[in-house]
């Protein structure tokens, strides 16, 4: 299903971050190239995929969207299973969804791989007159807390791919140096298809190790 | 139409309104051939008597379909027998004998039609119907059912007649004769025990007979002593005609060709069938009560909504808080004034809203909670943060606290509330954040959480009034409250599945093992939170809740897992097909 083209690596990356802040709309712009005015909330987990060219790797990006406000437990746990990425997204335009990254930031490392590449993401940067969050703030925490970061907007399309494609990135830097542990490689899939291309050293090195 | 079958249906009520009121007083009066006649339109009469011709319609379809039949002894004989029984059940209704060997012919027909129409989708529904066999749990439930039939598709009207005809015959009959006999309905469990044999027989030899014999067996040897059962099933005899007839009107629709509109007719078809399976031995308990004095329980209960929240366990100052314009002016005033301290703390903290909304939103909360402020106070056994002053009350800082960030909550669901849907336009919208508002402070001990708005907002369309739909939404939140994350309901719904699943159709079973062991079914979450909401379109919403409300009182509390059970059956092909792992299902039932 939806995987007819053949990748090198499968990245599961989740969305987390306080509802309402638009990781729907993220992910849809990203995977779609969509927004959404009306788009409604997100009930249990919804998840898309894209297909990226990174360097000359071919990466499918399963990216998971679940509610910010009600985390079923038992779902909390599948949600974050196996992912190698995540987007603590927030909304630049109230403090508050900021003020909670800490806290989510905690249930993330609680239930996901200790060594996943989180990447603090300031949504909403068209409402520039209504920020709330100056940049510096938000970049400081990040650094402090050893997230990466930047301000998107899903509406104008601003930093979207980027910051997909740099959290990918990352991983896959990971990836390929062998950081991570045993237990999150497993996260990383290999196509079986591409096996034989000039690729196979790379998935080699990245992930055979496991 | 629906408006009026939602709320007696949230609410349990012996709803003899119009269609079951009219259906008694006839069947006081008038013997039942009359009731049958009023009905011919769509249903040639074959006999003398219309009696005779209801039930003259199922040996008919049974010999002609399952000529094994005719292998059984006593099915063939008993099959040959069913007219004279039946309407010798109905004018005499008294003997049991009789009504023993009804039992097990109305098995037959019943299943055969049921395969006969509902060819690939047949496990489910035969799956439901077998439950609304085995589990009928609830009293009273024909009136809802005759409502449902009412509503449920426009085509299908004539069977409103059709079905009260037998119904109310046994009804009588259950008053005279066993109206004491209340058997506590098996678990689950049991329930499942019981479904196992029959699937698998359908699966092993897809031969109708055999599987109806089968059925019977279980079903006599579960409770051989239980003189109710059989009126349950001779019953089944008419009323799956009607229900074939439903059927197959319903897949004339026009929009009848989705495929989830065909899990929906196999669905009703198969909920109805339970109604007249289980909805008869349930009735008579209530029927009893209700045919004491119907018309004055309806004008009691059923005009207002208020007094029927009152009745249940609201006190009545709350709603009539909410109905009636708020308390005083001055004493609005008073209050608003102490919240609006309130709110500009809270707005300093979230009120960034692009649209400037939330203040605006704000003031109104203000006001709100002053409507609810004076009516809350005896009521709220669940909240007791706040402090009481005999005249005026002051809430702690704590709860005001908690029910703001509530409210920032339900303001920014609101606003995402099924915006594409014609009906809610901003006044609309503020409605279901009124009602919200008057819940979530009604039970702030829970709060706001996600979904709730997507419960409300359908019965708001349908009710199209504050009041209604809000007494109507706490009634079904009484349920709905279970899936959420603080009820433990949704883990039993996941175990049920995989049971089920493990059950019926273990090769899907096992590729869900195989590929990452996804039998936790977490991918039917939204499912079972929203009872499909957001699996269907709003008409079709209407369709499956009644059909749910409707099946705890006639069939099974369960419903809802038959009818997840029938969306991934339904797709099962797919499923196995595409090897669909976690994710692949996730998307596909996304």
């Amino acid at each position: 299903m939806g995987s007819d083209d053949s990748y090198n690596f499968v990245f599961k990356v989740v969305l987390i971050g306080e509802s309402g802040v638009g990781k729907s709309n993220l992910l849809s712009r990203f995977t779609k190239n969509e927004f959404m005015h009306d788009s409604r909330t997100t009930i249990g987990v919804e998840f898309s995929t894209r297909t990226v060219q990174l360097d000359h790797l071919t990466i499918k990006a399963q990216i998971w969207d679940t509610a910010g406000l009600e985390r079923y437990r038992a779902i909390t746990s599948a949600y974050y299973r196996g992912a190698v990425g995540a987007l603590l997204v927030y909304d630049i335009s109230k403090h508050l969804t900021y003020e909670s990254a800490e806290r989510w930031l905690k249930e993330l490392y609680d239930h996901a791989d200790p060594h996943i590449v989180v990447m603090l993401v300031g949504n909403k940067k068209d409402l520039e007159t209504l920020r709330t969050v100056p940049t510096e703030e938000a970049k400081d925490f990040a650094d402090k807390k050893g997230l990466m970061f930047i301000e998107t907007s899903a509406l104008d399309s601003t930093n979207v791919e980027a910051a997909f494609n740099e959290v990918l990135t990352a991983i896959h830097k990971k990836v390929a140096s062998k950081e991570v542990t045993r237990g999150s490689i497993s996260a990383v899939t290999l196509s079986g298809s591409l096996g034989l291309t000039r690729e196979s050293q790379e998935e080699q090195k990245g992930c055979c190790k496991s | 139409m629906y408006a009026h079958k939602f709320h007696h249906l949230l609410f349990g009520y012996k709803v003899f309104e119009s269609v079951e009121a009219e259906s008694m007083a006839e069947r006081e009066e008038i013997p039942p051939i009359d009731l049958v006649k009023t009905t011919d339109g769509p249903q040639p009469p074959t006999s003398e008597s219309s009696t005779s011709a209801v039930s003259n319609q199922h040996p008919v379809p049974d010999n002609a379909t399952v000529p094994e039949s005719a292998n059984e002894p006593t099915a063939s004989q008993q099959t040959a027998e069913v007219s004279e029984t039946f309407s010798e059940e109905i004018t005499i209704e008294s003997e049991p004998a009789i009504s023993e060997s009804a039992r097990q012919d109305a098995k037959l027909p019943d299943l055969e039609e049921e395969a006969l129409i509902q060819k690939e989708i047949n496990l489910e529904s035969e799956a439901a119907v077998e439950t609304g066999i085995n589990k009928s749990k609830e009293p009273s439930a024909a009136e809802s059912k005759n409502l449902m039939t009412h509503g449920a598709g426009k085509e299908v009207n004539t069977n409103i007649n059709l079905k009260s005809a037998p119904e109310n015959t046994n009804v009588l009959k259950l008053e005279t004769e066993i109206h004491n006999e209340y058997f506590q309905a098996p678990p689950l469990g049991e329930t499942l025990t019981l479904q196992t044999h029959k699937i698998k027989d359908l699966e092993g030899e897809r031969s109708c007979p055999e599987t109806s014999r089968e059925n019977t067996d279980s079903q006599s040897d579960k409770k051989p002593q239980d003189s109710k059962k059989p009126e349950d099933t001779e019953s089944t005899v008419c009323n799956f005609a009607e229900t074939k007839k439903a059927a197959e009107m319903e897949l004339e629709k026009p929009d009848s060709n989705s495929p989830v509109r065909q899990v929906l007719n196999a669905l009703q078809t198969a909920s109805r069938g339970g109604f007249s399976l289980s909805s008869h031995s349930r009735h008579s308990p209530d029927a009893v009560d209700s045919d004491d004095s119907p018309s004055a329980l309806e004008m009691e209960d059923i005009p207002a909504g208020i007094t029927c929240v009152t009745s249940e366990d609201i006190k009545p100052r709350p709603l009539i808080g909410l109905a009636a314009p708020p308390i005083s002016l001055a004493q609005r005033e008073k209050m608003a004034s102490e919240r609006l301290a309130q709110d500009h703390h809270l707005d300093t903290a979230c009120n960034t809203s692009p649209e400037g909304t939330d203040l605006g939103l704000s003031e109104e909360e203000a006001e709100m909670d002053n409507v609810l402020t004076e009516p809350e106070s005896g009521v709220m056994g669940g909240v007791t943060k706040y402090e009481e002053s005999s005249e005026e009350q002051t809430y702690s800082q704590e709860t005001l606290d908690m029910y703001l960030i509530n409210l920032h909550r339900i303001d920014k669901d609101v606003r995402r509330c099924d915006r594409t849907y014609w009906y809610f336009t901003t006044d609309n919208l503020e409605k279901l954040r009124n009602i919200m508002c008057s819940y979530v402070w009604q039970h702030l001990e829970t709060g706001y959480v996600q979904g709730m708005c997507d419960l409300l907002a359908p019965l708001l369309v349908i009710l199209d009034d504050e009041v209604m739909a809000f007494s109507c939404f706490t009634e079904l939140m009484k349920r709905m409250n279970q899936n959420f994350p603080h009820g433990g309901a949704m883990d039993t719904h996941f175990a049920n599945m995989r049971s089920l699943i493990q059950i019926l159709d273990s090769e899907l079973f096992e590729l869900m093992q195989q590929n990452g062991d996804y039998t936790h079914f977490y991918f039917c979450y939204r499912w079972f939170l929203l009872d499909f909401k957001r699996e269907m379109v709003y008409d079709d919403v209407f369709s499956v809740w009644e059909t749910i409300w409707a099946a705890k009182y006639s069939s099974s509390e369960h419903f809802v897992l038959f009818i997840a059970l029938a969306l991934v059956e339904m797709y099962r092909d797919i499923i196995l097909e595409n090897n669909m792992d976690f994710t692949d299902i996730i998307k596909f039932f996304n």
